[in-house]
């Protein structure tokens, strides 16, 4: 059918337009992220509070799981004697998991206050800068990893707050935007002024600066 | 050393096997995200992006599965991700540069219908997904697709051939444009 053939001229159009082969700058990338893959990779601390989401949530699980199947076979066994002791487990149990979630909550609040604060501090940095007309040479470098760090806490799907989650969106743009300006003298002063004109003027620092205070309340 | 052993040692803290690691998948997930963005520098952004990722899951990577279709998932997973921020991007700077014509750049060659084809591959379901990026982004014929994610050849140009109709199905309203095009 000619629409058939229409179809996939397009789409072997649209695929194959970037098909030469590049040479990735592999120490480049590597200097880039050795940090973090630092970061990612230490050995976990056995204690209490160490090891990965994953493990934690592992172990949390095993924990509620026992906790869960020695209340229940007390409860089972006290059933027929005494129907209020079905209620106490009923009642240690869903306190058992809520603490679970209330832990799970704080960590993921933890890990977007500590990014909203270092973020605070690069944003002001960048904007003194700015102002001053100083380059500062790890600028380009310091917003790259601020920003793959924003876009990890925006793919994790952790709950939080719509206005968290857009403070977060708007500092993903803002953040693209600054990381794009050279290091060099070859950037155009428009571009400057506008980030800087935006830092000044806008509301995202002032939005990130009423967040971290209120670490109390949910994100 | 094989796979496994590879990844202990990374999960031991050793930086020194987390960049052979890095060293053996770099060229194929900076061959998939020059692929798809067209430009070393978002191509050099979704690797950063997939190896962050890649080395925080590694923990939950389940080893029934090869490492390298886990990473390629995670790469397409990133490079589209940051294809649709860096759009966004584009277009708030689009916004402000209108008067010096800078828009014109970003505007070229029916953006509409391609980030419509974007999304609509995103959305594929995931065992068609792979598929369709390897064969079309990549290159790869069905018998490399087939020993890559573990399924006959004859499986691959199957999947293939319903990625295509899905994709058809998703861009109908386009029809008009792709047609033309």
């Amino acid at each position: 059918m000619p629409e058939d053939s229409k179809f996939d001229d397009f789409l072997r159009r649209e695929t194959s337009r970037f098909a030469e082969p590049v040479t990735p700058p592999a120490d480049a990338i590597w200097a880039a992220i050795e940090p973090e893959v630092a970061r990612a990779i230490r050995p976990q601390d056995r204690r209490y509070g160490g090891g990965t989401r994953v493990t934690r949530r592992l172990w949390i699980g095993v924990g509620l799981g026992l906790a869960a199947t020695l209340i229940i076979g007390v409860a089972v066994g006290r059933w027929s004697a005494a129907r209020e002791t079905l209620s106490v487990a009923s009642v240690a149990t869903s306190r058992a998991a809520a603490d679970d979630s209330v832990r799970a909550a704080a960590i993921a609040e933890a890990s977007v206050l500590q990014h909203l604060g270092e973020a605070e501090v690069f944003l002001t940095t960048v904007r003194a800068d700015l102002n001053a007309g100083r380059r500062e040479s790890d600028r380009a470098e310091r917003s790259r990893q601020l920003l793959a760090r924003t876009r990890l806490l925006l793919a994790s799907g952790e709950p939080r707050s719509a206005a968290v989650d857009l403070l977060l969106q708007d500092l993903e743009l803002l953040l693209a935007e600054i990381s794009s300006l050279p290091d060099s003298g070859r950037g155009r002063p428009v571009d400057e002024q506008l980030i800087e004109q935006r830092l000044r003027q806008g509301t995202i620092l002032h939005r990130i600066r009423t967040t971290l205070p209120a670490q109390s309340s949910g994100l | 050393m094989d796979e496994s052993a590879l990844i202990d040692e990374v999960l031991r803290g050793d930086m020194a096997a987390a960049r052979r690691l890095y060293d053996a998948h770099l060229g194929a997930v900076f061959r998939l995200a020059m692929r798809v963005t067209g430009d070393p520098t978002l191509a050099e952004e979704a690797a950063q992006d997939t190896f962050i990722r890649v080395f925080r899951g590694l923990r939950g990577f389940r080893r029934q599965a090869a490492l390298s279709t886990w990473i390629h998932q995670v790469a397409l997973s990133s490079t589209f991700n940051l294809m649709r921020s860096h759009r966004r991007w584009q277009q708030r700077r689009a916004e402000v540069d209108e008067a010096d014509q800078l828009a014109h750049e970003t505007a070229h060659s029916e953006p509409d219908l391609r980030d419509k084809l974007y999304a609509a591959i995103e959305a594929l379901p995931e065992i068609y997904r792979s598929v369709f990026v390897m064969h079309e982004f990549e290159g790869r014929d069905h018998e490399q697709i087939g020993a890559l994610l573990g399924i006959p050849s004859g499986t691959s140009k199957a999947r293939l051939s319903s990625a295509r109709l899905k994709l058809r199905a998703a861009l109908r309203e386009f029809e008009g444009e792709w047609a033309s095009a």
